[in-house]
């Protein structure tokens, strides 16, 4: 490998990115029910968006990030904080191999109280068990990627604090309803 | 047939090779879920501006959210009925891709390690994939004729019935008989059906046998030696039973002290925080250090089987 292993704490880091990319759509969809005129809308756009959140959105969610792990290298969050995911010749991964790296090598590293994720911290070759599955490793693309990472979080961090400061006001319009 | 060499064997492989209980893991996880009248303000029509105070006025509150359910558009329901179908056949799909490619890779692993080579999980995942399409397809089939042979008997013994059903006697005695046989042949079956996929999985990961092959030959070995895989069988799962019977023995006996001790609150009828996490941990010890064992008994299974078949195929 011509590039360093990708240090567990940036690969938590990316995450980390992840999740709150992933939370701000969840967010949105608060945010829509609690701009709601009246009680009959209030629970529809409940309704509508319990539908899309727990069945659609993760779905789509996850083949976003296997689409850009194949064409681009990693999900959102691993791009921002430079790292790549590869094979053992450094390029980027087959749809299927990611795919397979996602939703069973996810299976095999979360089966047993999420050791496989844990494993990257004493593993040579910072590999997981859903890297070493698929036979892929996650590398150091750019130095920059501490910097770029920590201030994505910090953005998105205050982006979100002022989602649930306006949650917390249109909540107190429902307030009135009841 | 040797078991007790097979057996030991068996132990040292499970014991050497840590790796392949990663596998074990995964195949452990995977196998085994008023209209009230309209009457007064409050809840009647929808230009309401204020919901119905619940539970004091659950009529009302009721007849509210039954006027909404009308209101919704018959696409919402459908999306609703979609979602549900599509997380159903995702969770169905990605736990037959998972038990499919775990076992190929168990079955090759431990072939590997029979043979003295390393085994990490890098190198041996590749038979589970090399094996998948056909390891899953070989299941389907298996299930088909299951299913067959199932409807099958209930048909004839449904229909003979009938038959019999002007001649009391006749039919009182075909019920009787036809159903303490039946039981039996779908027993025998069954257990004829499952020899069948433990052969075959080694047919088609080892021998790189095509589904329905690898279901013909496995039959033939399931038949021309019934007697000795029924007693793998019978050793497997005695030594399954007996290990995680001494397992959760063990490892309750050494959890019950804390247990007890984070519990005696509860006599007295406090339920101190630090108790209730406690027995919460207790407890997800109890259960994750059982799946461990499980998991290296799976192991160990398989590596019986395995060599099983290798003795049954060479001769």
């Amino acid at each position: 490998m011509t590039h360093s292993f990708a240090h567990p704490l940036k690969r938590y880091l990316a995450f980390i990115l992840d999740g709150l990319i992933g939370f701000l759509i969840f967010s949105l969809a608060i945010l829509a029910i609690c701009a709601s005129r009246t009680p009959n809308e209030l629970l529809t756009n409940i309704l509508n968006s319990l539908i899309w959140l727990i069945f659609y959105w993760p779905i789509v969610f996850v083949l976003f990030n296997v689409f850009l792990t194949h064409r681009f290298g990693g999900t959102l969050g691993q791009l921002l904080t430079g790292i790549r995911i590869v094979d053992k010749n450094e390029k980027y991964l087959f749809f299927k191999m990611a795919l397979f790296r996602t939703y069973i090598g996810a299976t095999v590293s979360g089966a047993f109280l999420g050791l496989g994720y844990l494993w990257v911290f004493w593993d040579k070759e910072r590999q997981g068990w859903h890297d070493k599955v698929s036979n892929s490793f996650v590398i150091t693309k750019s130095k920059m990627g501490w910097v770029v990472g920590v201030l994505t979080l910090g953005t998105l961090i205050v982006f979100i604090i002022f989602l649930a400061l306006a949650f917390i006001g249109n909540l107190q319009t429902i307030g009135t309803w009841v | 047939m040797d078991f007790g060499a097979i057996l030991k064997r068996s132990k040292d492989l499970t014991i050497k090779n840590k790796w392949l209980w990663v596998y074990g893991i995964v195949i452990s996880a995977l196998s085994g879920s008023s209209f009230s009248s309209f009457g007064n303000g409050g809840g009647s029509g929808s230009k309401n501006t204020t919901l119905p105070k619940f539970p004091q006025d659950i009529s009302n509150f009721t007849n509210f959210i039954s006027q909404w359910v009308a209101t919704v558009p018959v696409q919402t329901w459908i999306m609703l009925g979609l979602g549900i179908l599509l997380v159903i056949v995702l969770s169905i799909t990605v736990s037959m891709v998972a038990l499919a490619w775990a076992k190929g890779s168990l079955i090759g692993g431990l072939n590997d390690a029979d043979l003295e080579k390393n085994v990490t999980l890098g190198n041996t995942t590749g038979y589970g994939f090399k094996s998948l399409k056909n390891l899953i397809v070989f299941n389907l089939i298996n299930s088909l004729i299951c299913m067959g042979i199932i409807i099958t008997l209930f048909t004839i013994y449904g229909l003979v019935a009938l038959v019999f059903s002007f001649a009391q006697i006749l039919m009182i005695l075909w019920v009787a008989i036809a159903g303490i046989l039946g039981f039996f042949t779908l027993v025998i079956l069954m257990i004829i059906l499952a020899m069948v996929g433990i052969y075959a999985e080694r047919l088609i990961v080892l021998k790189e046998f095509t589904p329905i092959k690898a279901w013909k030959k496995a039959l033939a070995m399931s038949k021309g030696n019934f007697l000795n895989t029924f007693l793998m069988g019978m050793i497997n799962s005695a030594v399954g039973c007996s290990l995680g019977c001494l397992t959760s023995l063990i490892i309750g006996g050494i959890l019950a002290i804390p247990a007890i001790i984070f519990a005696i609150p509860f006599f007295s009828g406090d339920f101190p925080l630090v108790s209730i996490i406690g027995l919460i941990f207790m407890a997800m010890v109890f259960v994750y250090a059982n799946f461990i064992v499980r998991a290296g008994i799976v192991v160990f299974n398989y590596s019986n089987w395995n060599q099983l078949f290798k003795k049954i195929y060479d001769s």
